[in-house]
């Protein structure tokens, strides 16, 4: 499913128009980058969590050339399906 | 930071972002999570732009080990949810490693030198999830990454702010030799990508990666991590010396409290080699002092017994009188009336320990020292 195919059900499940769907998705993105940006983790009930993990800096070596290379660190952001989650998809 | 954002706050976050109640906030999220579910349920994949992607992965059965028993034991087939961040979205999360690049490293920077590592671990080391390439090191060296991380840019503080010649005062650790910086401490990828790691001592030339003050932790609180650090150095280094002190003030008292001859009863005690708690206050008790302590070799006017005992030997008696144990010699002739066999002295006969003077007794005195060792020759 495409962002415009969920904004579509979004919008008639919610009895709302296409813009303001936007917006609220907008919202959600603008307060998942801020909060996992400051390395807070998002908690959704029964679906999972948002979190930004430290990925620190580590030595790499191409297995093709024999070559090492340092990776730098970094910060991802990593989601925890709930366990619910995960049951129902079993 | 570290905070977990609950679904109230984050329903809040929204009303307040598209200015609408928290009620439709609220039915937003459930909605958009319920479709998402749906969908992964149904097994197809669900994009949300500027976010990411939801994807169902479906993994087939294998065959592996009971860890507990050891018995082969099939994992069976199952699907697994997974979720990778939009492009602009991981940007912006890994903003403070924003234009850090993969450097080709030449043969001198070893998995070693980026293990050395003296202080604390960090919050958060994670297992690292290997890229295409074989990472050569394991978790354990991620969590001292991590307090590398913090140390050196604690050092850059300090560095910084003394504008210190190359080397700094912490030697145990090889990265932050290299944290010479400017003082901005801008990640400038020119930079990055002429100065190759190299020798440990060549300091300006090793500005390696970690050489930023931009990591996150360090954005938000660098300044605290820097005057704990200090702090906590401090109460360590304090400790230790007195706590070398302290070894010291025992070793000396050791070494050299058998030369004292003062009639410190309980000090020569404890200089003893063979020391019993029974024995000391056995000691104290047999032993009469008549006159106080008086410093090294000097004579002892009061007469003064002492007992015998299977741990209070002659020689012992003479080193606690006498500084050194080779004058049991004079001991042994002050008292040949009660001693028959000086090797075999019975236990509970109380001697007469005679004062050094009557028969020269100076432990400091080659000569004295001398005549005894040939006395017992005699004896023996």
């Amino acid at each position: 499913m495409d962002n415009k195919q969920l904004q579509a059900t979004l919008a008639k499940r919610m009895g709302r128009n296409n813009a303001d769907i936007a917006k609220l998705l907008d919202a959600l993105v603008t307060t998942i980058r801020e909060r996992c940006g400051e390395l807070d983790s998002i908690a959704v009930p029964s679906f999972g969590t948002f979190e930004a993990k430290k990925k620190l800096e580590r030595i790499v070596v191409n297995p093709g050339t024999g070559k090492r290379m340092l990776v730098p660190p970094k910060i991802t952001l990593t989601f925890k399906p709930s366990a619910l989650l995960k049951s129902k998809l079993k | 930071m570290n905070n977990k954002i609950s679904f109230p706050e984050l329903v809040d976050s929204i009303a307040s972002l598209t200015n609408t109640s928290k009620r439709v906030s609220e039915l937003f999220l459930k909605e958009l999570f319920g479709i998402i579910k749906e969908k992964l349920e149904q097994g197809e994949s669900v994009k949300i732009k500027n976010l990411g992607t939801f994807k169902v992965t479906e993994i087939s059965a294998r065959r592996s080990v009971n860890i507990n028993t050891g018995e082969d034991i099939e994992i069976a087939a199952h699907k697994r949810v997974s979720f990778t961040p939009d492009k602009s979205l991981a940007e912006a999360i890994n903003m403070p490693f924003e234009g850090f690049e993969s450097i080709a490293l030449d043969d001198n920077i070893s998995e070693k030198d980026l293990e050395t590592l003296s202080s604390l671990a960090d919050d958060n080391n994670e297992t690292i999830t290997p890229p295409p390439f074989t990472a050569t090191e394991d978790t354990q060296e991620a969590d001292v990454h991590n307090s590398r991380i913090s140390e050196d840019s604690d050092k850059d503080i300090i560095i910084v702010s003394d504008n210190s010649a190359p080397n700094p005062i912490n030697s145990q650790e090889t990265k932050p030799d290299e944290l010479q910086t400017e003082p901005e401490n801008t990640i400038d990828n020119t930079e990055l990508e002429s100065e190759l790691p190299q020798e440990n001592d060549n300091t300006e030339k090793e500005n390696d990666i970690i050489t930023s003050t931009d990591y996150p932790e360090y954005i938000y609180n660098e300044e605290d991590i820097a005057t704990e650090k200090r702090i906590s150095f401090t109460y360590g280094a304090i400790s230790g010396l007195i706590f070398g002190a302290l070894i010291t003030l025992l070793a000396w008292f050791i070494i050299f409290g058998n030369d004292d001859t003062q009639i410190n009863q309980n000090n020569d005690i404890n200089t003893s080699n063979y020391i019993t708690a029974i024995d000391t206050i056995n000691q104290t008790k047999d032993t009469t002092i008549v006159k106080t302590s008086l410093p090294d070799s000097q004579s002892i006017p009061a007469e003064i017994r002492d007992t015998v005992r299977t741990d209070n030997f002659l020689t012992k008696m003479s080193r606690k009188h006498y500084g050194r144990y080779e004058f049991w010699v004079y001991i042994y002739e002050e008292n040949k009336s009660k001693i028959t066999n000086p090797n075999n002295v019975p236990p509970g006969l109380v001697v007469i320990i005679p004062p050094a003077e009557k028969y020269g007794i100076d432990k400091n005195d080659p000569n004295s020292v001398r005549k005894a060792k040939e006395m017992a020759e005699k004896i023996l």
